[in-house]
């Protein structure tokens, strides 16, 4: 379990979390969205050990991500948004670097590399950049660390690596495991996720997973004017509007959920969203 | 599972250490033959008097510029946060990490200088005494005299360890600054030595005006007799002696050690 409670941070000239506290459950994927500049990042290397907290406790499966012990880096592996590989091939890539993860599985990873359809024999510094990626992912999903940050896997990779890259994530979400995927681009990883975290200006402003969500909120289109009394939030579509309302007392919502339209709610219609959420745990 | 060290990941990271430079050792090695054979010919064209102390001037002087332009190269993937990343998420401890890189820069560099050293000075010599044998009124070689041996030579002991502090400040250096290490950590050394040089001047000027000092003793230069004399301790003056050649490398590890891991990405 990850357990952050009342984090400071501050780069020399700009705070980022006040007194940030929030819980990471295993068993579960992330999704961390906020705007540009909120802490997403700064949140995920916290965690790695990368930055240090200004006050507050920070604990990961019991460590003190700080300390950096090699006991808990095998344990959690981060795919940044800026990555490097050395001028190795990927097989000479997998040689010096999986026997420092206990849990590595070579089989795995030729395996995911096969699905992302790279060539085992390549030259790290030959690949484009989404091939990178995909190694870099690959090699992260096949080290089983229990907690996997990701860090916006889906830049740079084209439509098809996308799909290719839910199929393989799909996959990998076993109960023992914590994934939280920081992104922009929600659309990408909607069938992924099942817990929503949004940060904003350095605060949680929304933490709900999906069945929570679907509890509360309902995802609806109407091609008429008028919409729904207890309508949270409308944008205006083509043919017709798109909206967000409250689920009624026993009323069976199995909707799909827009995880744009929901970002853009909790960011606009923020103390509604809350109301709504008021009371649910 | 010990969490500072354990022989097992050290071997591992000295492993990936090797495989992921062995492309900059191979070429860093054949430009250090390079330059070593660019200098020899400098001093085949530049005389006719061939001193095989030359060499040795030589190889020192090597020795410490390349040793400390390498060392501060040591920890550039700190330098760049796409390495950074990498380098520090990696499952090692920060003593195995720096201890990686003490083997690499003191002793895997030496060796590696002194084998490309030798190779050329060989042939050096080969082409000198080829010379000298062609046309002996010309040319001639004088080659090292341990019976009489010259300054550098009785000092070669101190001269190493002096190696090993100067290799040792230019690894810290390479962690404490984030860009243009290896000026800034020459600034810093040149500037301590400046300040050390103007301390010492100031002590002998002041504190001590009427003495004069030998060794590990002070005389006063009092016109009344008796003169005084004051003694360290032989085994003070052995530890302190010593304390003062190995002590800086062990210094500036520690610095090294302390700042890697503190290190922020």
């Amino acid at each position: 379990m990850i357990k952050i409670e009342s984090l400071g941070f501050a780069y020399k000239n700009r705070a980022v979390f006040e007194a940030l506290s929030i819980e990471f459950e295993p068993g579960h994927i992330y999704g961390l969205l906020g705007k540009n500049g909120t802490g997403k990042s700064t949140l995920l290397r916290t965690m790695m050990g990368l930055l240090f907290p200004d006050k507050g406790v920070v604990d990961v499966f019991g460590y003190n991500p700080s300390k950096r012990r090699p006991a808990f880096l095998q344990d959690v592996f981060m795919v940044a948004e800026e990555f490097y590989f050395p001028g190795v091939s990927v097989e000479k890539y997998v040689t010096c670097n999986a026997p420092f993860y206990p849990a590595f599985n070579q089989e795995q990873f030729w395996q995911y590399l096969k699905e992302f359809e790279i060539p085992r024999g390549n030259n790290l510094d030959q690949m484009s950049y989404g091939q990178k990626k995909k190694v870099l992912i690959a090699f992260a999903l096949a080290c089983n660390t229990r907690l996997l940050l990701m860090d916006e896997p889906t830049n740079g990779l084209d439509i098809m690596s996308k799909s290719q890259f839910r199929k393989v994530m799909a996959g990998v979400a076993t109960e023992d495991k914590c994934i939280i995927i920081s992104t922009h681009q929600v659309r990408d990883l909607e069938t992924l996720i099942d817990f929503i975290t949004i940060l904003d200006n350095g605060n949680i402003q929304f933490h709900h997973n999906i069945e929570e969500i679907q509890r509360v909120l309902q995802f609806g289109f109407s091609f008429e004017k008028a919409l729904p009394e207890d309508t949270i939030y409308k944008e205006g579509a083509l043919t017709g509007q798109a909206f967000i309302k409250r689920v009624e007392a026993g009323e069976d919502n199995t909707g799909k959920i827009d995880l744009e339209m929901l970002y853009k709610a909790v960011n606009l219609k923020g103390p509604a969203i809350n109301a709504a959420f008021a009371g649910v745990n | 599972m010990n969490q500072i060290f354990s022989f097992k990941r050290w071997w591992l990271l000295m492993r990936r250490h090797w495989i992921e430079n062995s492309k900059f050792f191979l070429f860093g090695s054949l430009s250090l033959l390079g330059v070593i054979a660019i200098s020899f010919m400098f001093l085949l064209v530049n005389g006719t008097h061939y001193q095989a102390y030359s060499e040795c001037i030589l190889y020192l002087i090597g020795l410490f510029l390349v040793g400390a332009i390498f060392a501060s190269g040591a920890f550039d993937a700190l330098q760049k946060k796409e390495r950074g990343i990498a380098y520090l998420s990696l499952p090692a401890s920060h003593f195995e990490k720096l201890l990686t890189h003490i083997f690499y820069n003191l002793i895997f560099f030496t060796i590696i200088y002194s084998l490309c050293f030798y190779a050329m000075s060989e042939i050096f010599e080969l082409i000198v005494k080829s010379r000298v044998q062609a046309e002996p009124y010309k040319y001639s070689f004088e080659p090292l005299d341990w019976e009489h041996p010259r300054e550098f030579m009785v000092a070669k002991n101190y001269l190493i360890t002096i190696f090993f502090g100067v290799q040792a400040l230019f690894l810290a250096g390479s962690i404490y600054f984030k860009r243009f290490s290896f000026i800034l950590t020459t600034i810093v050394l040149v500037l301590f030595i400046l300040f050390l040089g103007y301390y010492i001047n100031s002590i002998q000027h002041g504190l001590l005006r009427g003495y004069y000092g030998t060794g590990a003793s002070l005389h006063s230069l009092g016109l009344s007799l008796p003169a005084k004399i004051y003694r360290l301790p032989p085994a003070l003056v052995f530890i302190l002696k010593w304390l003062l050649l190995l002590g800086w490398a062990p210094l500036f590890w520690l610095v090294a050690w302390f700042r890697l891991r503190e290190k922020e990405i």
